[in-house]
């Protein structure tokens, strides 16, 4: 574990503890879901549903047991080969939303919820973590253009993975040329290590807490194990 | 923001901050439609700060047919609020919204428009409660209904479009004061409810009334008998009550024809006791809507007659309807398109007769 010790280090052992408690046998997290389990690290965490939200469209069992999550919102409905799957239901009070049937909705929904902590003054933060394919969508669009419009406090968190995804992301554009065009701060992280994705995560969790207004993360990740890109797994 | 909505509304002292045309019922005045949804509107926003509307056009320019007008000055940007033309990505911001404990009223400018949200209130809104995320409670208001000579992409009605989608409430109101009665309601229900505003009705003159003072709240999922008869039963919505209410007065003159009108005013839950009721005491049933014929309302409500009283049938279900066509341009097109007056006295002196 790379993380120095202290209250990050301990939650994401825990974590992982729990992770392997409910999915017996299921390989360690993949590239995609230590992404998510580190971004959500940044989130301010209550269970109490005063804390900060995440919404998640990729499987990421780790980063939902994080925020308090239950066998039952984790293992997937579906069968064992599909496990785990994205969460279908949600739970406001510890901090997720349940992801939609289409990708990108769950960005025009998270505007919804960051555009209500804006109308109320509350100090809160939604996360909305994507794969990269989201991004051809037009809900995605919709949504992004509506928070980015109205200056909601949300950080939008891509997860771009050349093996994973159905696009040809090879020949799309970084999304921070995507950012500038809709007025958006954003930036390319390297996700071969996760652990490093924690600090600037947090960064821009704090400073949208602060100032308002979204941000754009485009996390690189590596692919398959015969990707070339070495991955550092947690 | 204050999240404890007011047991009651301002009293006479709220007269100086309204308008005269969200106060009509404060001052003992005949209202419009169209007034009355206004009227509905500002109550609730008055009464629940965790009200806010979005729509596109809404604030500054008050609305495309003015329902909004004066909203931004009295209640601030903050919960009047203009949108980019992207009607799926401010529904499912208002799903967000409502996820947190607000009480979105999103408008389409018109009910058209709905389309491209088909996505998010089908597989996102309307799910949510069976997926286990717990209520969203939001309203998606708007203009339907032809007759104004706006062609397919302005005079749909859309019901039947969500009508199968369990989770969905959908709300057709026909008189002012249902209209105010039943919008208030709705926004108050914790479940998602589309309300359906006919655009004929919007500002019909004959059909100004007085609205009920002081917290006027009309049920959802229950129906009205708009005219008491004893030959046959016309059961309709929206502004075809209104055309029913004149072929009925023609029959009457006419035939020696009394019939009933059943307002559904819910379409989703429909109220079979009601629907019932109607067609035990005059056996013979013509269901009349504005929609297009198939896939229309009228299919499912012959169906749960079939199953629920059969028996006193003295007649078959007949059905005036909309063409099956998109809604045409050319006004003697559209005219012949539309159920009018005639169609619905023809079919009734069969219904009668047979």
């Amino acid at each position: 574990m790379g993380l120095p010790p202290g209250p990050d280090r301990e939650a994401v052992e825990r974590v992982l503890g729990l992770r392997r408690e409910l999915l017996p046998g299921a390989p360690g997290p993949s590239p995609r879901e230590s992404a998510a389990l580190l971004l959500a690290l940044a989130l301010s965490r209550r269970d109490d549903g005063s804390g900060d939200i995440l919404g998640c469209e990729v499987p990421a069992p780790a980063a939902l047991l994080l925020l308090g999550a239950g066998k039952e919102e984790v293992i997937s409905p579906f069968p064992e080969r599909l496990r785990p799957a994205p969460p279908a239901r949600s739970c406001l009070r510890r901090g997720f939303l349940g992801s939609p049937a289409s990708p990108g909705t769950l960005v025009q929904v998270l505007a919804g919820a960051a555009l209500a902590f804006r109308l109320r003054g509350e100090p809160r933060v939604g996360l909305c973590v994507l794969d990269r394919s989201a991004l051809s969508t037009s809900a995605w669009h919709e949504g992004f253009n509506l928070a980015a419009v109205q200056r909601v406090p949300l950080v939008v968190a891509v997860l771009r993975s050349p093996a994973l995804s159905p696009d040809p992301v090879r020949e799309l554009p970084p999304v921070t040329r995507m950012g500038a065009a809709y007025g958006v701060r954003a930036a390319t992280l390297d996700g071969a290590c996760p652990l490093t994705l924690l600090d600037p995560a947090r960064k821009e969790v704090e400073s949208v807490r602060r100032d308002g207004g979204v941000r754009l993360l485009e996390i690189l990740l590596p692919g398959t194990g015969s990707d070339p890109v070495p991955h550092r797994s947690l | 923001m204050d999240a404890t909505p007011k047991d009651s509304l301002p009293g006479d002292s709220g007269l100086r901050d309204r308008p005269d045309h969200v106060s009509r019922s404060l001052r003992g005045e005949p209202a419009t439609f169209l007034e009355a949804v206004s009227e509905a509107l500002w109550e609730e926003m008055e009464r629940d700060e965790r009200v806010f509307l979005m729509g596109e056009d809404i604030g500054v320019y008050g609305g495309a047919f003015k329902v909004t007008r004066g909203f931004l000055e009295r209640f601030g940007a903050r919960r009047v609020i203009d949108t980019p033309i992207s009607e799926a990505g401010f529904t499912g911001a208002a799903a967000g919204a409502a996820h947190m404990g607000l009480r979105p009223v999103v408008e389409m400018q018109f009910m058209d428009f709905i389309s491209p949200a088909y996505d998010v209130i089908t597989n996102y809104i309307a799910t949510s409660r069976y997926r286990g995320s717990g209520p969203v409670p939001l309203v998606i208001r708007g203009p339907v209904g032809g007759g104004n000579r706006g062609g397919p992409f302005h005079s749909q009605n859309v019901e039947m479009a969500f009508f199968h989608t369990p989770g969905l409430k959908i709300v057709y109101p026909s008189t002012p004061s249902d209209a105010k009665g039943l919008l208030k309601a709705s926004i108050r229900d914790d479940d998602p409810v589309i309300f359906e505003e006919h655009k004929g009705l919007y500002r019909a003159p004959q059909l100004r009334e007085v609205l009920p003072v002081g917290d006027h709240l009309v049920p959802l999922g229950k129906a009205r008998i708009h005219r008491e008869g004893t030959h046959l039963s016309i059961v309709t919505y929206g502004l075809m009550v209104h055309r029913s209410s004149e072929a009925a007065d023609r029959l009457s003159a006419d035939d020696g024809l009394e019939v009933e009108i059943l307002d559904l005013r819910t379409l989703l839950p429909l109220d079979d006791e009601a629907v019932m009721a109607t067609v035990r005491k005059t056996g013979r049933l013509l269901v009349v809507h504005e929609d297009t014929r198939t896939g229309g309302i009228a299919g499912e409500i012959a169906a749960r007659v079939n199953e629920q009283a059969f028996e006193w049938l003295d007649a078959p279900i007949l059905r005036v309807t909309a063409m099956d066509a998109p809604v045409p341009y050319a006004a003697v097109l559209e005219d012949a398109f539309l159920p009018g007056v005639e169609d619905i006295v023809t079919a009734a002196r069969y219904l009668a007769r047979y």
